[in-house]
């Protein structure tokens, strides 16, 4: 039943990525042709020879049928390569070496900032609910939630620098080839955009907290006569932990959203900036990929939630 | 040449993708030369111009007295990732900080003054009396990076690609050696380029780096040049290591044909497209040199009596393309005249580079071509009297028909979207609607390729600051290549001339007048806005021999450039 379960959405899923992918295949044609940029560079010559232009087109297989194009893009992830970019000519698969173990270990790491953030103080606001400790988290909380990541990075980069003239160092060092410079390459951007994603958890925490408290069976724990820390832990927590969990999963999008951005803002060279220079220079192969991988990573990390959650609360396993 | 600018639009676009996805899926020493070994041939009378006024800018000269220190590597930002590393290929300033210092051309820009020539490959060259036959007389004892030995048919194979580029490759230069009908190798240090007219340019673009030399088996053998592992030249760097956006790194070729050089040990691009982050890494001193078309966080470096920040008006010139094929009203010459005297460039130099940009013509206003400011201020809207020119604007407009103004769309690109507001702005002051549209870079330049604009802001890029390269791809009549449907026949054979003519002093003047026709008449469509400035953020006590120029694409090799600590 279980392995039913686990089938249908595995199906599900690949359908989901594959008609994202379609989508943005024929969207991506629609705005912007990349062989004009090929030839006509990047804007500040735009004298172009639209013959050259049209030959471009032709060997970037551009003039043939939408829907053939498509296939040929599927054939080719079929027969195992990425395919090359447009712009460059490298080969994606190359990129991907460096930028994609990047991207998942910051937002990995994030994410587990986040929660080691968030678990806590979520748990003692509601805990600590209507006190004057708890409003001061929550105002806290709400700032945090207001903030960008990208301007938050700024300014902690800029306090940094001033206080103690200090930057990160530039580039980025595998962990295999030096772990100390690599941990201060990534150590800024991972609290960074842990905090941020933590200020949504917080809330998400204490809001499931409090929920699970008001239930009869916590009640009835209590009225055993239960230590209070023993039925948090053992009884609220565990009630509270799935639904966060769901949540957290649900935000994957908003998660890679935010590790664009700090890459960006610290200059780390992951699959955000690539793939937001591929949109901006109209490098179809790259897009495409791109949204295969964030697609994939989108729907697994949901499949993992889903499952994750079922472990936590047999409940669900059942409904499910 | 990206702006903080544009990095927002594209962090907005990158959390928009991210949202959309969310939903799709389910929701010195004495002075260092490049060192001829032979000096330069005595000029013929009918050499070119190869060295010319002085430029007069407020650049704090490096001093060169002292003793050079070698060694060390320079650190410098990329705006991003290289696109294209074959060099006949690539258009980016970013491609050629990248290899540029790994490849030599025949003649080469001085690095301190971008209006000399001095000798590279060439050591020496001559000019027949007709100006149709230019011989150049090649350095001996020069290898490439791999060994292989250069001779005049590596010249003559490098020259074929770039006039005559074979399927696949794109070589957006092509059309400058469109008079070079032959080029013969009569020996193995000789190089004779057969022209089938006088072409005064040719010494400007055989020195433009963008025309460094592969060995020729290399190019025959029909390798991607585009591929790292092909980065061959005889430059004084040879490539090292790629990590697509962490570093270019190039190290010192041991084996440069001057021994002496280069002082550095190599060469790191940072690729950064965050402008702050730029800043920051310079404050910190990880960077050596900054260079950007948006102006610096100023604030930042005040106070700093160790740093420069220098901005230099660029060869660069925003201007508005009028499209009379899709705009009738722009065919009558009054419409385009009030449209240039409703625009107060003064203003926008101020708003845009702090003052920095200076009042010019199309060429350059600190190079050999410049048009004396006195006779810029003549032209139509170029004047003091802002407010005599909206007067005359309105005046012009109403003569034309349309006393109550005209509305058109303007066409813009994410680089810069203030620029285009200014402009709009200053137009709606003589009645004037222009809507203005910004674009991603890539929809912009299909609309332009398409000619489906009305109104357009671009850049005139001419490569070099040279009368062919500034003016040649617009004054035009071909309709093809004309990108305003708009001409005077009586300025094409002015430019025709300008083409031809050998004798210095004759093609100034020429040029002059092209130059002050243009901006008055906008006869061609073309209407010149401002210059925008390249800033150059630097520690002059630790960069040496280095002199920040107005196209940062010229000087790029770096051979005598060294850092004092």
């Amino acid at each position: 039943m279980f392995l039913q379960y686990l089938a249908r959405r595995a199906i599900g899923g690949f359908l989901v990525v594959l008609l994202a992918t379609f989508v943005v295949f024929v969207f991506i044609r629609v705005a912007g042709d990349p062989a004009a940029l090929i030839v006509g560079g990047t804007g500040e010559n735009i004298t172009i020879n639209p013959e050259r232009v049209a030959q471009v087109r032709q060997q970037l297989g551009l003039d043939k049928p939408l829907i053939l194009q498509f296939v040929d893009f599927l054939a080719g992830l079929i027969t195992g390569g990425l395919g090359n970019s447009f712009v460059t000519g490298r080969p994606i698969a190359d990129e991907l070496r460096v930028r994609l173990p990047l991207t998942i270990e910051i937002a990995l790491l994030s994410e587990f900032t986040a929660w080691i953030f968030a678990l806590p103080l979520g748990l003692f606001s509601a805990l600590r609910r209507g006190r004057f400790t708890e409003a001061l988290t929550r105002i806290f909380f709400f700032v945090a939630s207001a903030v960008p990541a990208y301007w938050l990075g700024l300014l902690v980069l800029i306090f940094v620098l001033l206080a103690f003239g200090w930057r990160p160092p530039l580039g980025l060092v595998p962990p295999t080839q030096n772990l100390w410079v690599h941990l201060q390459q990534i150590a800024l951007p991972i609290l960074v955009l842990g905090f941020v994603l933590a200020a949504g958890l917080v809330r998400f925490i204490r809001n499931a907290v409090l929920e699970v408290l008001q239930e009869p069976f916590v009640q009835v724990a209590r009225a055993k006569g239960l230590a209070e820390s023993t039925v948090v832990m053992r009884h609220v927590l565990r009630n509270a932990f799935a639904p966060t969990l769901a949540f957290s999963g649900l935000r994957v999008g908003y998660l890679l959203g935010g590790v664009v951005i700090v890459e960006t803002t610290f200059n780390l060279p992951g699959l955000g900036l690539f793939f937001v220079e591929a949109v901006a220079r109209r490098d179809f192969p790259v897009i495409q990929i791109a949204v295969l991988i964030l697609g994939t990573a989108f729907v697994i990390i949901n499949l993992l939630t889903d499952i994750a959650c079922s472990l936590i609360d047999p409940r669900l396993r059942e409904r499910g | 040449m990206r702006t903080w600018t544009r990095r927002r639009f594209l962090s907005t676009t990158a959390g928009a993708l991210a949202s959309a996805l969310l939903v799709a899926c389910r929701g010195g020493q004495p002075e260092p030369t490049p060192a001829p070994t032979t000096a330069p041939a005595a000029p013929s009378p009918t050499t070119p111009p190869v060295s010319l006024p002085t430029p007069v800018m407020e650049v704090t000269p490096t001093p060169t007295t002292e003793a050079v220190r070698r060694g060390g590597i320079l650190h410098f930002n990329l705006p991003g990732d290289p696109t294209n590393l074959d060099l006949h290929q690539a258009t980016t300033s970013t491609d050629l900080w990248c290899i540029g210092p790994c490849f030599d051309t025949l003649l080469q820009f001085d690095p301190h003054d971008q209006t000399k020539i001095l000798p590279d490959l060439a050591i020496r060259w001559d000019v027949s009396a007709d100006g149709m036959t230019y011989t150049f007389y090649l350095r001996q004892g020069v290898q490439f990076h791999d060994g292989s030995p250069f001779t005049s048919k590596d010249v003559q194979v490098n020259f074929q690609r770039i006039m005559n580029p074979p399927e696949g490759v794109n070589s957006p230069r092509g059309v400058f050696f469109n008079t070079v009908s032959q080029i013969e190798t009569p020996d193995d240090f000789t190089v004779r380029f057969l022209l089938s007219q006088p072409d005064p340019a040719l010494l400007y673009n055989v020195a433009i780096p963008w025309t460094g030399i592969y060995p020729a088996h290399l190019i025959e053998s029909g390798a991607d040049l585009r591929d790292t592992k092909n980065i061959i030249g005889t430059g004084p760097f040879k490539f090292k290591s790629y990590t697509p956006g962490v570093a270019f790194e190039l190290e010192r070729n041991p084996n440069y044909f001057d021994k002496d050089l280069p002082y550095l040990d190599g060469i790191v691009g940072h690729p950064m497209t965050d402008w702050n982050a730029v800043a920051q890494a310079f404050l910190a001193g990880q960077l050596h040199l900054y260079r950007s078309l948006t102006t610096p966080p100023l604030d930042l470096f005040q106070g700093k009596a160790d740093i420069q920040v220098v901005g230099v008006p660029t060869t660069l010139v925003w201007r508005l393309i009028l499209n009379a094929r899709n705009f009738e009203p722009f065919k009558d010459e009054r419409v385009r005249q009030a449209i240039t005297l409703a625009l107060d460039r003064e203003a926008m130099i101020q708003a845009m580079t702090e003052g920095r940009s200076v009042l010019s013509g199309w060429m350059h206003p600190y190079g050999a071509w410049a048009l004396p400011e006195e006779r810029v201020r003549q032209a139509r809207g170029f004047g003091k009297d802002k407010e005599a020119d909206r007067q005359q604007a309105k005046q012009l407009l109403a003569e034309a028909g349309f006393p109550n103004g005209l509305e058109f769309e303007l066409l813009a690109f994410n680089l810069d979207v203030t620029t285009p507001s200014l402009i709009a702005d200053q137009l709606a002051q003589v009645g004037i609607k222009a809507n203005v549209q910004i674009l991603q870079l890539g929809e912009y330049v299909q609309r332009i390729v398409a000619r489906e604009y009305q109104v357009a802001l671009g850049f005139n890029a001419p490569w070099v600051d040279e009368p062919k390269s500034t003016f040649g791809a617009w004054i035009t009549s071909d309709e093809n290549v004309s990108m305003t449907g708009l001409w005077s026949d009586e300025l094409i054979q002015l430019y025709q001339q300008i083409e031809r003519e050998l004798d210095v002093e004759k093609r100034k003047q020429m040029t002059h007048e092209l130059d002050f026709r243009t901006l008055d008449e906008i006869s061609f469509g073309m209407i010149y806005v401002y210059r925008p400035v390249i800033w150059h953020v630097f520690r002059p006590g630790i960069l040496a021999n280095w002199t920040p120029q107005p196209n940062y694409n010229l000087t790029e090799k770096h051979a005598t450039t060294w850092l004092r600590s």
